[in-house]
């Protein structure tokens, strides 16, 4: 009895006192969900995180909400909610003057407390308000220069990416990619905001801040080393460019995809009055090196159950769900004085119910107007491609940069050209010479939905406030008369009233501050 | 580490010398019974302390200890609920007979409890705070789950329970300790299960895996309440423990107790929130018919003109002009939120069966609930099984068995908790006019009501999707108890509760409606061709729990003559938890054909996502105790986890207690007559709070474009540095017990203690710079401190053969701030667009934040140094009720910065409960919780006021010194603007626009006072067995019940009982269209042969 007693004692005991030796082996888990960043340096990882930089961007939805401000600061959309502090953040407009002059109304005045933007942007620029929509695009700027950091890492690791065959082909094509993407999270941010940063290392930051003139140099700088390696970019192209995308990204089109950009990004990071006669030179051969059919051009596309601009949020102008289509780019197809725009087939009237009727407190600003669905504007369909880059847009720079050269004949040519790609199909005779509001709108109506209307209203003054002679004369404005019926003012003024660039985002300040001594725009 | 194994070695080698053998053997047995009624108490426990040797009683209450050597022995008999009982007993051969009468302990002082001690010990002989609440409290009213009848029951703990049946309460014990959810560490019978909480519908509506468990198989809770307490627990014990012991059979002849319960649930409202439905802005014809507003009779969709953009005209609802040109009579709704909740039956039924002979007992018992919820579609069903054996093997070792087979279903909510799919947020921003309850010819809802609206009609939504959440689990235990000698107790315990917890979701194709969705974007939950969305979650929780227990009297067996007795227990805990969920959805079901599967869909997709996670730990504590008077404990416990990996060091959480009876004292002899007892005590502790399984590790994320497979680095930052949340707590406390003479107050006992708490390293994703590819960090962030203080009160008021009244009093206050933040910047929080909690360096937890209203037009922008309003303005602002107020839109001006406006926590909370037993037959019992103070944010009401339908928008205001009810609205330049017509001649009127500008963000507005007093419980139940002649039946007992029967509160919504979002303590008392609470009204019979 006592013996046994003992055994089952020392039974015991030994269990207790072996049991944490065999324990410890069991806490080495290891993830089985998600790899490690040192897949990379694999070629199978390098194929993923290239191909995942679409992702990075912010899975469509900063895209979504940065490209839907930028639409509506240049008065392409309207957005009548509240979300991301939209309608009060960039609908907050300086004025209002009907065409009888009589009635000047202030959406700022109706605004509690009646803020100017400048004061707004304050105030939204601050996390505890988070503004979501103000700090959309460098977040999604931030995330795009991140993956294509850690790219450039594993191809620069020591021993570098194993590729199974053509390596330094695939090497400096991989190297190619991330430099575009560098160079486009760069503009995306010089474009914006007043200062940024240019950071080269994957999870880490600086704080040496740089000027927006000088984000776009940077921006320039990357096309460039894009360009150096660009020649064997087709051994990865159906590595990097989604299988759901409709066009056929050759070596040729995507060199012609980066001088678009190039060309954009000086176009769009000047007031058109400052741009020097050897800068629209400049212009004119990026451009014309630039993308001539959209056969090559990046696009963005979506299939039923994977996205990167989501169909849940992308471009709902038909369902007027989020954004309803402004009233002054109706105005441009409606009033173009060559003859009928067959684009005008692309909007519908709708101001009875819906959203509309929901939202309509302030019909000054808000629009009627929406976006047939199916047309090139608005989709609900996957398999719709959303436009990055463009040849209509390369042709309309062509077209402004031989205008100011002094050849409106040739600028004329760019844009019945333009007119005539299949996307637009305006139907509009052809123009023997153009001027710039005839570019102006064009643009309105071509690149409607690419993210570009505001650097547009910037550079040619529209944002400005009515003392420094902003604005946009003979409008159309909806408003409601005394017999509840909702009319259309066709000569009204816009008076904006916005900032040109805009401060780093609170997000980012609050945690990098700018070291002194950063220059000041 | 290797010295405590030492030290543990010896100790047990030593006590193999000290066991001893005997040759004559003696036997003791005896009746157990109540010393004031007689009764038998079964399950009494008597032991021989000095052989560690005892006997339970069987259902007559007798006991037996047999083949023990002759001698003087230490006896103690003890019994749940009452006082222990001690006496020196001279053992001879053969047989002795000791018949032992129990005395109740009506204050609790005696009791008995093991959560937190680690060895059964008395309550009077603890330095820690450990409470316990036995049986007949939790289950007198009865309650479908285990945390709605713990409410109210714990000084210090508050509980706020959920509308949705099957969905989890918000436990916090003793404030706020970690980021997140609060829920402290569930164990029954010694292991720890799995307690966590799973989506069913929307991340507001939540199957809770505590709910599964079976309330009458419920002996006992026993609840520790933070790391003073819970060291034992190591670095899963921060959040307090919760403990809960299954009954066990008795020896002796079989026993069935059976009881079934028939309750109706219904809206906890006295009031209900309610609609403007007096006036209206759409534009009218001279007669006042709403003009351009249409009604399609198939879909049942109405198309509404726009409204007026300023203002309102006051226009009652008349009627419209339809698109005929007809009149057509328009009356207005205002029962919706009655025709909506129903009043539910729910039924309870369980019966048990027990017995065993001497050396071995059974409990078999079964159980049925089938709740059904107040919202259609919505309840909880619940099938428990449930085998417990205790065997002695031999007289030294006895093997006990748990074995519990549940089965669940929860039949979920529909998206409450949210601004636009919610069913309660249609039901109550829909035009009042708009018949809801209407089915088209069809017999079909409408799909929504206004064309545009992004909101489904519930109704409609309930029609077609089917939400369930099924969970089959096993739970099991086995503990082997070993008493090799007097002195030494081995104890091994391994513990599994496994589950298949699937939860499905089914929306048919809805095509056979007309126009079910104008588009199929405008209905954002409505995917009009249907889906199947199913997840699949396994989880396996081990535990492996070794213990040796060393007791020695230092006069007895070691000879030294000083009365100190000393306990040391030793200690190691291994615990696993596999965790693997496989998630497939798809869309496009066939339409008009019954088919629910994936396979139906058009294309489905599948992800899949597994964890392991691993931790051990050890613990030694030591004990010292001087006779009846001083205890003094200390101990340590080092944990390692698999969320830190083998390379880390061990966490170590010391802990340590001392009490001091000083009514033990000599000098306290002439005052133990009337203060029996008088002990002080204080606790320090550290516990902690693991991260997740894989929460340190950096990983990139996949995802699919198209077919193709990628990576790309997450949104929020890993950070490998990741460590235990730890809280270090200290208690002080106290208790007294008094006893009065005659018939009133015989008994008072009085516990208190205050506690204080800093917690470190809280885990919780902040903020970093953009900049570095991520939006946020997963880090150790904040530091908390929380203090407060528990008090309660038992007493036995009354007492004579025919009445027996008891009270019972608690009350906790408990405060957190946070202490300090990582990167000394404010942690925003936004769980619902606009409506911030902020977390800044010593301010409260958890807070809101907003605008408050400019109180003068002479106030300073803090932030600018200048003055919000100009003063050449100041003319077109004026004071209303203390706010300054545009002139000319008649908007109320707001500060520029956000400040704090409202704190959730309560001042305190407290319950008083009063028991009375009349005449030995009936009962009577009723508990009270009062919740005084804590701030709701009532964004129903906010969300309300964004569309204007609030009640409150049909309070004229006075606007510029009352002349004028509102007045007209002037544009910038100070004319009236042509924005507002006039109806029959009628004064526009703007009062509408000063009350939507109360809600241009979160403002004080919407911040009411959530203070309560509740009639928790309340029941009546009469026990017929004495009428009927047969022994064979031991009771016969109906009752009459109820919970949450009367709610007494200022606050505006349904219910102040706000379980807020996903019982996520950063988010508390936010009622944002939350399902709300119920009350129930309960017939019970219980029966026992």
């Amino acid at each position: 009895m006592k013996l046994l007693n003992k055994k089952y004692a020392v039974l015991i005991l030994v269990f207790v006192l072996m049991a944490p030796l065999g324990c410890e082996k069991q806490l080495d888990v290891t993830n089985p969900n998600n790899p490690t960043p040192d897949i990379v340096k694999s070629e199978e990882g390098m194929k993923r995180q290239a191909l995942g930089l679409w992702n990075g961007g912010g899975g469509g939805w900063w895209e979504w909400v940065s490209w839907t401000l930028l639409e509506a600061m240049g008065d392409n959309v309207v957005l009548p909610w509240i979300n991301f502090d939209w309608n009060r953040f960039f609908g907050n407009i300086e004025l209002i003057e009907y065409s009888d002059g009589t009635a000047p109304w202030s959406p700022r005045m109706q605004a509690s407390p009646s803020f100017s933007q400048t004061q707004w942007v304050n105030f939204v620029n601050d996390r505890q308000v988070t503004g979501g929509g103000y700090e959309a695009q460098w977040e999604s700027a931030y995330r795009f220069n991140n993956e294509a950091n850690r790219i450039l890492q594993a191809l620069d690791s020591q021993g570098g990416v194993p590729f199974s065959s053509n390596a330094q082909e695939k090497e400096d094509a991989y190297r190619s990619w991330a430099h575009f993407w560098k160079g486009y999270a760069y503009q995306m941010v010089g474009l914006f905001y007043n200062k940024g940063l240019i950071i080269d290392e994957p999870d880490a930051t600086n704080s040496d801040y740089q000027n927006s003139a000088q984000m776009i140099e940077a921006a320039q700088a990357e096309y460039d080393l894009a360009l150096q390696t660009a020649s064997s970019f087709g051994v990865i192209a159906s590595a990097v460019i989604p299988d759901i995308f409709p066009t056929n990204i050759t070596t040729a089109s995507y060199i012609q995809n980066i001088y678009t950009l190039k060309a954009r990004a000086l176009l769009m990071s000047k007031r058109r009055t400052n741009i020097t006669q050897a800068e629209w030179q400049q212009i004119r051969d990026w451009a014309n090196q630039g993308l001539m059919t959209n056969d090559g051009a990046l696009v963005i596309d979506s299939d039923e159950s994977t996205y990167l601009f989501a169909v849940t949020h992308r471009w709902r102008l038909a369902t007027n769900i989020w954004a309803r289509v402004s009233p002054r780019v109706v105005q441009v197809v409606n009033e173009n004085p060559n003859g009928t725009d067959a684009r005008a087939a692309r909007f519908q009237f709708d101001s009875s119910g819906g959203t509309y009727a929901n939202r309509v407190t302030q019909p000054q600003i808000n629009s009627p107007w929406l976006v047939v669905a199916g047309t090139p504007y608005a989709s609900q369909s996957p398999g719709t491609p959303q436009f990055v880059v463009s040849a209509e847009e390369n042709m309309l720079m062509l077209a402004e940069a031989e205008l100011a050269l002094g050849n409106p004949g040739t600028a004329a040519d760019w844009v019945n050209q333009e007119r005539k790609m299949p996307l637009q199909q305006a139907g509009l005779p052809d123009e023997t010479s153009v001027d710039m509001t005839t570019i102006r709108n064009e643009r309105k109506i071509a690149l409607f939905g690419r993210a570009l209307a505001f650097y547009d209203a910037r550079r040619l003054g529209e944002i400005d406030s009515q003392a420094d002679g902003g604005g946009v004369q003979g409008a159309w404005v909806y408003h409601i008369d005394s017999n509840q019926n909702l009319v259309l003012d066709s000569d009204a003024s816009l008076f904006f009233d916005f900032l040109s660039y805009y401060d780093i985002p609170a997000a980012e300040q609050d945690f990098n501050p700018p070291v002194a001594g950063t220059p000041q725009q | 580490m290797r010295r405590l194994i030492h030290t543990f070695i010896a100790l047990c080698l030593m006590s193999f010398f000290v066991l001893e053998g005997h040759a004559q053997t003696a036997n003791l047995s005896g009746k157990i019974t109540d010393a004031n009624t007689g009764d038998p108490l079964p399950g009494a426990n008597v032991i021989l302390k000095d052989l560690n040797k005892g006997a339970a009683a069987d259902v007559d209450g007798n006991y037996m200890i047999s083949s023990v050597s002759p001698g003087t022995y230490q006896l103690t008999a003890t019994f749940i609920g009452y006082k222990q009982f001690f006496q020196n007993i001279e053992l001879s051969s053969g047989t002795n007979t000791l018949d032992i009468t129990l005395e109740p302990d009506f204050i609790g002082f005696d009791e008995i409890v093991v959560t937190g001690a680690g060895v059964a010990t008395s309550k009077k002989k603890l330095g820690i705070d450990v409470a316990a609440v036995d049986e007949e409290r939790l289950t007198k009213v009865e309650s479908y789950d285990i945390s709605s009848a713990l409410t109210g029951k714990i000084a210090g703990a508050s509980i706020t329970n959920a509308g949705l049946p099957g969905a989890p309460a918000t436990i916090v014990l003793r404030g706020i300790n970690t980021m997140g959810v609060s829920r402290p560490m569930i164990m029954v019978d010694g292991v720890e299960i799995d307690a966590s909480t799973y989506e069913s519908g929307s991340s507001n509506d939540l199957s809770d895996r505590l709910a599964d468990l079976d309330l009458s198989d419920v002996e006992r809770v026993e609840v520790v309440k933070g790391a003073a307490a819970a060291t034992l627990y190591g670095a899963q014990g921060a959040n307090g423990v919760i403990q809960i012991f299954t009954k066990s059979g008795h020896s002796g002849k079989m026993q069935i107790d059976a009881s079934t319960s028939w309750s109706f649930d219904q809206l906890n409202s006295n009031r209900t929130v309610e609609q403007n439905t007096n006036f209206h802005s759409f534009p009218v014809d001279e007669n006042g018919y709403i003009i351009g507003m249409s009604f399609d009779a198939k879909n049942g969709i109405w198309t509404l003109p726009s409204q007026e953009p300023n203002g309102v005209t006051d226009n009652p609802y008349i009627g419209y002009i339809n698109q005929n040109g007809e009149k057509v009579p328009l009356s207005v709704y205002n029962n919706r939120i009655e025709d909506f909740y129903h009043t539910t039956a729910t039924q309870n039924h369980d019966i048990s069966i027990s017995g065993g002979n001497n050396r071995s007992t059974y409990l078999i018992s079964g159980s049925y609930l089938d709740q059904n919820g107040i919202e259609p579609k919505t309840g909880f069903n619940r099938l428990s099984f449930r085998l417990n054996t205790d065997t002695d093997i031999r007289d030294d070792l006895r093997l006990s068995l748990r074995t519990n087979y549940l089965n669940s279903d929860q039949f979920g909510a529909t998206e409450s908790g949210d601004n636009v799919e919610s069913g309660l947020n249609t039901l109550l921003t829909t035009q009042p006019f708009i018949d809801v309850f209407r089915r088209n010819p069809n017999g079909q809802y409408a799909p929504k009501f206004e064309a545009g609206s992004v909101s489904t009609n519930p109704l409609f939504f309930k029609d077609i999707q089917d939400l369930k959440t099924n969970t089959n689990r096993f739970i099991g235990s086995g503990n082997l108890n070993y008493r090799p000698s007097k002195i030494l107790e081995l104890n091994y315990r391994f513990g599994l509760d496994y589950y298949y917890s699937q939860f499905d979701r089914v929306q048919k194709n809805a095509q056979g409606f007309e126009d079910p969705t104008t588009t199929e974007d405008e209905i954002v939950i409505l995917q009009a061709d249907g889906f199947v969305n199913r997840i699949g979650r396994t989880n396996w929780r081990y535990n492996s729990i070794a213990d040796a227990t060393l007791r020695t009297d230092f006069s007895r067996d070691f000879k030294i003559d000083v009365p100190i007795e000393s306990t040391t227990l030793f200690k190691f805990d291994w615990r696993k938890n596999d965790y693997q969920s496989t998630t497939a959805e798809g869309t496009s079901l066939p339409f008009g054909i019954d088919l629910e599967t994936l396979r139906a869909t058009s294309n489905p997709q599948i992800d899949e996502y597994k964890s392991t996670f691993v931790t051990y730990g050890f613990l030694v504590n030591q004990k010292f105790e001087y006779k009846q008077l001083l205890g003094i404990s200390g101990g340590i416990r080092a944990d390692k986890s698999s969320a830190f990996g083998r390379a880390a060091d061990y966490s170590y959480f010391p802990r340590g207690d001392v009490y001091l009876r000083i009514s033990e004292l000599g000098f306290w002899e002439p005052l133990v007559n009337r203060v029996t007892d008088f002990k002080i005590r204080a606790a320090y502790g550290e516990a902690g709070t693991q991260p997740g399984a894989y929460d340190r590790f950096v990983t990139l994320d996949q995802a699919l474009i198209g077919s193709q497979g990628t990576f790309n680095t997450s949104g929020t930052a890993s950070n490998p540095a990741l460590g235990v949340e730890k809280s270090k707590e200290f208690e002080l406390g106290g208790d007294i017990a008094l006893k009065f003479d005659g018939n009133w107050f015989q008994t008072i006992g009085i516990s208190g203690t205050y506690w204080n708490r800093e917690n470190s390293g809280a885990i919780q994703s902040i903020d970093t710079a953009p900049s570095i590819g991520a939006l946020n960090i997963l880090t150790n962030a904040l530091s908390l401190s929380s203090d407060g203080v528990d008090l309660s009160l038992n007493s036995l008021v009354f007492f004579n053969d025919n009445w027996n009244w008891r009270t019972n009093i608690n009350f906790g206050n408990a405060q957190t701030k946070v202490k300090s933040i990582a990167n000394h910047q404010d942690l925003v929080l936004e769980p619902t667009s606009s409506f911030r909690y902020i977390f800044r360096e010593g301010e409260p937890f958890g807070a809101f934040y907003g605008f408050k209203p400019l109180a003068s037009v002479n106030e300073i922008d803090p932030t600018t140094g200048e003055r919000y309003i100009p003063e050449d303005m100041v003319n077109n602002y004026v004071l209303v009720d203390g706010a300054v107020v545009n002139r000319f839109n008649k908007q109320i001006q707001f500060r520029s910065q956000q400040e704090l406006i409202g704190n959730p926590t309560p001042d305190f909370t407290m319950s008083f409960r009063n028991d009375f037993q009349i005449k030995k037959n009936l009962d009577v019992a009723f508990q009270v919780d009062w919740v005084q103070g804590g701030d709701i944010f009532n964004a129903t009401k906010w969300w309300m006021f964004n569309s204007g339908v609030n009640k409150e928008f049909e309070d004229k205001v006075l606007i510029d010194g009352g002349e004028t009810v509102g007045g007209p609205l002037y544009d910038g330049q100070g004319n009236p603007t042509s924005n507002i017509s006039t109806v029959n001649g009628s004064e526009p009127q703007a009062w509408r626009n000063y009350h939507a500008s109360k809600r241009q963000e979160a403002t004080p507005y919407f911040v009411e006072d959530g203070s309560y007093v509740k009639l928790r419980e309340v029941s009546i139940s009469y026990d017929f067995s004495s009428l009927i002649t047969s022994d064979l039946v031991r009771y016969l007992r109906f009752g009459v019940s109820g919970r949450n029967l009367l709610t007494f509160s200022g606050y505006s919504g349904f219910d102040p009982e706000v379980s807020g979002q996903a019982q996520d303590v950063r988010y508390r008392n936010l009622d944002i269209f939350t399902y709300p609470n119920y009350r129930t009204l309960i017939f019970k019979a219980s029966v026992g042969f």
